[in-house]
C-alpha cells in the first residue's frame, strides 16, 4: 500500500494501518534519530517520541510527499530539545558511536557485511568531525534524500547557502574519510576510540 | 646539396629536412654516421620525432606547478568546487572536460573524487538503523493506547457531563448567565409593581410598612413568594439529583423543566403579589377607606 493511502487510513484511526506505517518507517526514523543524537539508547527513545508525535498529529500531515520532511522536522525539534536538556543536565559516559555496526546490509556475506559496517563506522566518525551545519546538511541531503528546497525550508537558511554548503560539506566529509582511511588516520582513529 | 661538412651544427640547421627525408642519400648516410657517434644529436632527433621526453619524468609536473604558482595559483581548490557537480552530472561539458584534464594530472583530486563517488553510494545506505525486535511493539503500545485528540476530547466532554456535580455547575453557570445578561427575572412589563417587587425582595418589612401593609398580609405575601421560590428550588434539586447520573439529554431536559417550573411558580407568586397590592391600593384610595365611618379607630 502506498504511503498516501496508509496515511489516510491512519487518519481514520485504522490501527493496522498505523502498525504498517510504524514497521515501514521504524528503521528510517531510528536512523534519523541516531544521526542526530549519536547514541543508540537515546535514539530509540527519540524515535519512539517521534512516532507518538506522528500519531497524535497525523491529521496535520498533508500529503505523502510531505511526510518525510514533516517527520524530519519533528525529529529535529525533539533532538534539539533533548540536546538542550542534556546540556543543562549532562550525563557522564556517552556510549561510543561504534554502534553504527547495526546498520542493515541485506544480502551480504558476513565478511562483506563486516567490511561494510566498518566503513560505515568510519564514515560516521568522519561525520562527527564535521561542523553541525555541514553534518546536518549531509544528513538531510545525502542520507535522507531531501531536496535543497526542503532543506532550506527546514533549516531556515537561503537556498543558495544550502547549495554551496552542500557541496562544501561533501568535499569536507570526503577529506575526513580520506584522512581516516590513511595509515595515519587509522592510528588517529584508534587513539580517538580509546579516548572515547 | 653538394659535399657538406657533417657536424652537430649541420644537424641542427637542417633538422626539418633530415626528418622529412629531404636530403640526398649521400648526405643522409653522413647524417646517420654522425648520429651513430653523437649522442647529443641522437637525442635531438628523438625529441624532434616526439619519441623522447626532453625532461626527466618528474620535471613536467614540477614545472606546471611552478608556473601555476607564479600565475593563476593552484587549481585544486577550483577543481574541488566543481567535483560534486561533475559527479552529479550537473557540470557543463566544457567545464567537465577541463576538470577531467585536471584529474588526469592531480592524484590528490583523483583520490578525493573516488572517495566522493564511494560516499555517494554509501551515505544513502546509512539512512536506516535496524531496530530492536520489540521496538515496533513498544511504539504501538505507546501510541495505540492513546486516543486521537478528537476522540479524547469527546470522551473528556462525556466524562464531564456525567459527573454528578455537573448539574449543579451547569445550573450555577446558567443562573449567572441569565442574571448577567438580563439583570432580573424577565417579568412581563417594567412597572411600579416590578420596582415594588425588587424592594420587596431586598427589604420586605420596610416596603410593607411604607405602604401601610397589615402584618397578616405581609406574612401571607412573603410566604407565598418564598414558597414559590422554595418550591422551584426543591423541584430543581430533586430533579437534579435524580437526573445527574443520566445522559446529557436527560440533564438538559431536567434543567429546562426546572427552570420552567421555577419561573412559573415565581411568576405565580409575583402575580398574586400584584393582585393583592392592586386590591390594597384600590381599597386605600377608595372614599370609603378614607371616611371616618370606614375607620372606626
Amino acid at each position: 500500500m502506498d504511503l498516501g493511502k496508509l496515511l489516510d487510513r491512519c487518519r481514520d484511526g485504522d490501527e493496522l494501518a498505523w502498525e504498517a506505517l510504524v514497521r515501514q518507517y521504524q528503521a528510517r526514523i531510528l536512523g534519523l534519530a541516531y544521526h542526530y543524537l549519536g547514541n543508540r539508547e537515546e535514539a530509540r527513545d527519540l524515535a519512539q517520541e517521534v512516532f507518538i508525535r506522528i500519531y497524535r498529529n497525523i491529521h496535520l500531515c498533508k500529503g505523502a510527499e510531505m511526510f518525510m520532511p514533516w517527520v524530519i522536522r519533528i525529529a529535529r525539534n525533539l533532538s534539539i530539545d533533548q540536546k538542550r536538556r542534556k546540556a543543562a543536565r549532562p550525563i557522564a559516559g556517552d556510549i561510543p558511536v561504534d554502534e553504527m555496526g547495526d546498520l542493515p546490509a541485506p544480502g551480504r556475506s558476513p565478511e562483506a557485511e563486516w567490511m561494510a559496517n566498518s566503513r560505515k563506522r568510519m564514515i560516521f566518525r568522519a561525520l562527527q568531525e564535521l561542523t553541525d551545519i555541514n553534518r546536518e546538511i549531509i544528513l538531510l541531503k545525502e542520507i535522507q534524500g531531501l531536496t535543497l528546497e526542503e532543506i532550506a525550508s527546514l533549516l531556515k537558511i537561503p537556498l543558495g547557502t544550502v547549495k554551496s554548503r552542500a557541496n562544501r560539506a561533501r568535499i569536507e566529509l570526503a577529506e575526513k574519510v580520506l584522512a581516516l582511511s590513511s595509515p595515519t588516520g587509522n592510528v588517529r582513529r584508534n587513539v580517538w576510540g580509546l579516548l572515547r | 646539396m653538394g659535399l657538406v661538412e657533417m657536424n652537430c651544427r649541420f644537424i641542427e640547421d637542417h633538422l626539418e629536412e633530415i626528418l622529412a627525408g629531404d636530403i640526398s642519400p649521400a648526405t643522409m648516410l653522413m647524417v646517420k654516421n654522425h648520429l651513430a657517434e653523437c649522442n647529443t644529436c641522437r637525442q635531438l632527433i628523438g625529441i624532434a620525432e616526439c619519441r623522447l621526453n626532453p625532461w626527466p619524468d618528474d620535471a613536467a609536473p614540477d614545472l606546471t606547478r611552478e608556473v601555476l604558482e607564479k600565475t593563476s595559483g593552484a587549481t585544486c581548490e577550483r577543481a574541488r568546487t566543481q567535483l560534486c557537480d561533475w559527479l552529479d552530472r550537473r557540470l557543463e561539458q566544457e567545464d567537465g572536460e577541463l576538470l577531467g584534464f585536471h584529474l588526469e594530472h592531480c592524484a590528490a583530486c583523483r583520490n578525493l573524487t573516488a572517495t566522493l563517488r564511494e560516499l555517494k553510494d554509501d551515505l544513502p545506505t546509512m539512512a536506516e538503523v535496524t531496530p530492536d525486535p520489540d521496538f515496533c511493539l513498544s511504539v504501538l503500545k505507546a501510541t495505540v493506547a492513546q486516543q486521537s485528540r478528537r476522540i479524547r476530547a469527546v470522551k473528556w466532554w462525556e466524562t464531564l457531563f456525567q459527573r454528578p456535580r455537573f448539574a449543579w455547575e451547569a445550573a450555577y453557570l446558567g443562573t449567572l448567565v441569565i442574571f448577567g445578561f438580563l439583570g432580573v427575572i424577565p417579568v412581563s412589563k417594567a412597572t411600579k409593581d416590578l420596582s415594588a417587587m425588587e424592594i420587596l425582595s431586598k427589604q420586605p418589612v420596610a416596603f410593607l410598612e411604607s405602604i401601610n401593609w397589615s402584618v397578616s398580609t405581609e406574612g401571607v405575601l412573603q410566604s407565598q413568594f418564598a414558597s414559590g421560590l422554595t418550591h422551584s428550588v426543591d423541584v430543581w434539586t430533586s430533579a437534579a439529583r435524580r437526573e445527574a447520573s443520566s445522559s446529557l439529554d436527560g440533564v438538559r431536559h431536567m434543567t429546562r423543566q426546572v427552570w420552567i417550573t421555577g419561573f412559573a411558580t415565581s411568576s405565580e407568586g409575583v402575580g398574586r403579589l400584584r393582585k393583592k397590592a392592586a386590591e390594597y391600593l384600590q381599597k386605600v384610595r377608595s372614599p370609603q377607606h378614607n371616611s371616618p365611618q370606614a375607620n372606626p379607630s
